[in-house]
This record gives C-alpha cells, sequence and structure tokens, in this order.
C-alpha cells in the first residue's frame, strides 16, 4: 500500500466495490467521484450540516470525515440503496407527500438520519424526532414538514407491522 | 467573510426551531396572472423587527439591530442595573 | 475543499504494538488519527499540516469500557456513541453520560473519540469538566510502558498536554465513588443541539453535617484548557452554601477564571455566565439540604 494509493473495498448499499484512491481521498468524494453516488451530498466539509451523512456498519457518519482508508471493509448504506425495485421507501414516500424537501440539498442526508432513527427507534414522538434530526440542517423548509414525514413515515411502519400481525 | 465556516455560522437546529404555523392571507394581485403574487423571500424581512419588538414589550429595553445575541443582551442589561444602583453602593 | 489528500500519507497498521513501534521509531513523524472528527476538518480547509497519518481506527485494543468493583476504564479509542449505549456510564458516571449527548450530532458522536477529545485540548473539550470533577487518571501507552498522572494535570498550557512524542492515550480511569455525590453540570452554547460551549461547569460534592465536603468544581472556556477551579472550591470547602458563602464563591469564580473574547462570545459574558451557574448549582445544593 503506497502513501499516494490504496486498494479500498467497500460494500455500498449491497454490492461489492473496489476503488484504488488516495487512502486520505474522503468517503464522501469517493462515492461520488469513484463510485458516481452522487446522492450523498457535500453542505459544508466540517461534519457540521449532516448533508454527508450516510451509515457505515450501521452507524450514522457524516462521510466528509471519514478517510476512506478507514472505511476499508465496511457496510454502507446511502440513499440510493433507499429505493428497491423502483419502489420508494416509506421515507421517501412520507417525503414527497408530506412536502419534505424544497431544495433537496439536505435531504438525502435527512432520509439516512431518519432511517437511523426508525431503525432504533420505530415510534419516536416530535421530541425524539428532533433529536434524531439535530445534526441535519435545513434552510428551506423550517423543519416542520420534515418532521410530519418521519411521523408518517413512522405511522405507516405501525400500520405495516399491524398487517403483518394480523395477516398471521 | 464574517461566517465562513457553518461551525460559525449558527442557524437553528431540528432542536432549536419552534413550531412554525402557517397562515395564508389570500389577497388578489390585480397585476398577477389570475390575482397571483410571487411571495419569495419577502416574508423573510418580517420575523427579525418582530422579535426585536417582542423584546422590548418582555424586559423594556430596546435593540434595533441584528444579529441579536445573548452576550448583546447582557452588556445592555448591565448598563441599564449600573445606570439604577445608587450611588455610593 | 482545499485539502489534496494525494499529499497526505495515510497508514493504519491494525493493532496497538504496531501503532506504538512506528511512533517510538519515529517520535513527532506520524500524527496518530482516531475518528477524524477534527482532522479532517482541519484537511478540508486546508489547514492539515500533518503529511504523514496513521490511524488508530479499528484498534480494538483502544476501544473498550471496563468495570472493576473500584473503576470504570474507558478505552482512549471509545466513540462517544459508545459511552452513550454503556449503562455503567450512566449508572456511576451521569455528568460524563450528559457531556457525550453534547459532542456536536449523533454522526459526529459515531466517529469522535474520548482519546481525541482530550488530545486535541480545546478549552472547550465537552467531556472534560465532567472527568476533571470525577477525578479521572490518565493512562498514557508507549513502547516504553504504560503510565498514569490526574486528569487535572494532562492540559499544561493551550492545546499543548503531558504526553510525550511516542505515546498515545491508552485510557481513562474514573473511580467508582461518586454515588453519594450531588452532581451537576450545565453548558451554556449557541444553540440547544451541536453547539460549541461558550461556558460549561462541572461539580460534584459531599454533603456531610449540612456543610460542603470534597468539592470538586471545573469549567470549560474559563481558561486556556478545561480547568478545575481551586481558589474557587477553597472558599466553598467545609462551608454551608448561605447566601454569604454562595457571594464570596461567586466572587472568587470571577477572580479566578480567564475567559477570552473570540468568535463565540465573550469574557464578561462567560465570566458572568460562569457564577450563575455555580450559583445555581449552590442554590441546589441548599434546597437538597433543607429536603433531608
Amino acid at each position: 500500500m503506497s502513501a499516494t494509493e490504496a486498494t479500498i473495498q467497500l460494500n455500498v448499499n449491497g454490492e461489492n466495490k473496489t476503488v484504488f484512491v488516495p487512502p486520505m481521498k474522503r468517503l464522501l468524494d469517493v462515492l461520488r467521484e469513484d463510485l458516481s453516488l452522487t446522492g450523498t451530498k457535500e453542505g459544508c466539509g466540517e461534519g457540521e450540516c449532516g448533508s454527508c451523512s450516510v451509515r457505515m456498519n450501521g452507524d450514522l457518519v457524516n462521510s466528509c470525515l471519514v478517510p476512506v482508508l478507514q472505511a476499508n471493509g465496511a457496510e454502507l448504506e446511502t440513499v440510493e440503496g433507499l429505493a428497491s425495485d423502483g419502489v420508494l421507501h416509506p421515507l421517501q414516500q412520507a417525503f414527497l407527500l408530506c412536502g419534505g424537501a424544497q431544495c433537496g440539498i439536505c435531504t438525502p442526508g435527512m432520509l439516512m438520519a431518519a432511517k437511523h432513527l426508525l431503525a432504533h427507534n420505530p415510534h419516536p414522538n416530535i421530541a425524539e424526532i428532533r433529536e434524531g434530526l439535530a445534526g441535519n440542517l435545513c434552510r428551506c423548509t423550517g423543519f416542520m414538514r420534515i418532521f410530519e414525514s418521519v411521523l408518517s413515515a413512522a405511522t405507516s411502519n405501525a400500520a405495516t407491522s399491524q398487517q403483518e400481525t394480523h395477516a398471521r | 467573510m464574517a461566517n465562513n465556516q457553518m461551525t460559525n455560522y449558527i442557524m437553528p437546529t431540528a432542536e432549536d426551531v419552534p413550531p412554525i404555523h402557517v397562515f395564508w392571507e389570500e389577497l388578489p394581485f390585480k397585476h398577477g396572472g389570475f390575482g397571483a403574487k410571487g411571495i419569495g423571500e419577502l416574508p423573510h424581512d418580517g420575523p427579525a423587527p418582530a422579535i426585536l419588538n417582542a423584546i422590548h414589550d418582555a424586559i423594556g429595553v430596546s435593540f434595533n439591530s441584528i444579529p441579536l445575541l445573548p452576550e448583546d443582551l447582557f452588556a445592555k442589561l448591565c448598563v441599564a442595573r449600573k445606570a439604577e444602583e445608587p450611588a455610593g453602593v | 475543499m482545499r485539502g489534496n489528500a494525494a499529499q497526505h500519507e495515510l497508514i493504519a497498521p491494525g493493532s496497538l504494538p504496531a501503532v506504538l513501534d512506528l511512533l517510538s521509531s519515529a517520535p513527532g513523524e506520524w500524527t496518530p488519527i482516531a475518528g477524524g472528527t477534527e482532522l479532517m476538518v482541519a484537511f478540508a480547509a486546508g489547514r492539515l499540516t500533518a503529511s504523514r497519518l496513521v490511524s488508530l481506527w479499528g484498534i480494538e485494543e483502544l476501544r473498550f469500557i471496563t468495570t472493576t468493583p473500584g473503576e470504570l476504564v474507558i478505552g482512549g479509542g471509545s466513540t462517544f456513541s459508545d459511552l452513550r449505549a454503556c449503562a455503567a456510564v450512566a449508572a456511576d458516571f451521569p455528568l460524563l453520560d450528559k457531556s457525550a449527548s453534547w459532542i456536536g450530532s449523533i454522526a459526529n458522536q459515531t466517529r469522535a473519540t474520548v482519546g481525541g477529545n482530550l488530545v486535541n485540548g480545546s478549552p472547550a473539550a465537552d467531556s472534560s469538566p465532567a472527568l476533571l470533577v470525577y477525578d479521572a487518571e490518565i493512562e498514557l501507552i508507549s513502547t516504553r510502558g504504560k503510565r498514569r498522572l490526574p486528569y487535572r494535570e494532562f492540559h499544561t498550557g493551550y492545546k499543548q498536554n503531558a504526553m510525550t512524542a511516542d505515546e498515545l492515550l491508552y485510557a481513562v480511569h474514573l473511580p467508582r465513588r461518586f454515588a453519594q455525590h450531588h452532581q451537576y453540570l450545565r453548558k451554556v452554547g449557541t444553540r440547544r443541539a451541536m453547539a460549541i460551549s461558550k461556558v460549561a461547569l462541572g461539580a460534584t460534592t459531599l454533603i456531610k453535617n449540612g456543610a460542603i465536603n470534597e468539592i470538586r468544581a471545573a469549567a470549560a472556556s474559563l481558561a486556556p484548557f478545561p480547568a478545575r477551579l481551586f481558589k474557587t472550591e477553597a472558599v466553598l470547602a467545609g462551608k454551608s452554601p448561605s447566601t454569604g458563602v454562595i457571594q464570596a464563591a461567586r466572587q472568587a469564580l470571577l477572580a479566578e477564571a480567564q475567559p477570552i473574547d473570540d468568535i463565540r462570545s465573550n469574557a464578561h459574558y462567560r465570566k458572568s455566565v460562569g457564577a450563575n451557574l455555580l450559583e445555581e448549582f449552590l442554590l441546589g445544593l441548599n434546597r437538597e439540604i433543607e429536603t433531608r
């Protein structure tokens, strides 16, 4: 492994990828440039806005602060992995219906933070949603419709799980 | 640039923003198609004076510039308190 | 983005002995990088002077939290998410649990490490006031072995500490003897989340026969580094928190504190709020004494 380039193995949204990049290259830039996954955005480059949020081995991280060498061998989830077979994720549906996006720059990060929140807390109240999204800044919406979107998605989760229970 | 980093450009997070209620006042604009009117960023100008007026109403000290920080409030209140103290205390 | 990845060498030897060998073979040559929440910000801003970096991420020997009857031992590579997830931290060291929730956002807490927070040595460091009032000890490690020192002696100046060039921060030791202590920690920041401290105050004390005993008080952003308020403690030791004592303690803090004006706040505000936090702590003690 030389100083300038390293072989990095990543599992991104279930697919194995190999890149050959400087080890200090930011995970954000590897996703966007080397893997053409431009859904993850750069808002500040300082870990302050959450636009670059992805999940790495189940943890929510700011990809602008991860040197790609430290992601070697990791399982990554990005916004591109939310929809499957052309079907939108319940969170994406909720954001559409509730008007949770305006310019859309914060939206991929918001979706990943919301996914992370619901993975740990399927039925959050507003206070818990605020806390779960506190690392994601939005300059357009004033946050209200984002909270509604997450609540709506959580409620539809509940509906889904009721259906599953009743179906048994 | 005064705020060249997000760490120093302090905008409200999801934990800071108070509940925002939106009410529509619909007065058709005669020069706009079907009465339409651009709203753009004009409503942006209202909140700051409203908040400064509310502060004046609450504590009786007036401010007329922004940003208005706790440090500014504190400095002015300290001056106000000093002015109230009887001489010799 | 002003950082150029090609200008920095980053390697990951992957084990503690390998990293220590590297550091001792060329002291000062390699800069350790843990979660990167400080160094990568500098990198993106074009300010990262370190051209050779060695990664501590993923080294399991550094990432642990263990409990013995007398101590909680936190590995330097533990993240603040690790602290928040640990029941023993919440049970025995609630102020540290609280501090961990203050670090940036959830996405920062999964990467920022205790070791990084302390070695970076910001005067505003979130974990420091709690660690100071809990009498933490720092354990350092190198190829020459391990050594321990009280955390209150770790910081020696603005962003300077007692480590030698070949050492890593191996662990933080916390004595499990605060169950009966009255405990206080409050941070005043620029907003409710992701807020850098303007000032923070921590305190622990016993109350014996209505009087303050074994008081520890520490602050962030009232000195060039996070520090105990020894002179303020001296004014409080052995006293009941009466109105007169509270006033004397406020004056002691105002005299002892040396805050600065910076982009986040100013010295006058910081000192005054620091004194108010101390008063809030002491008034709280009064209420608890009265109800017993």
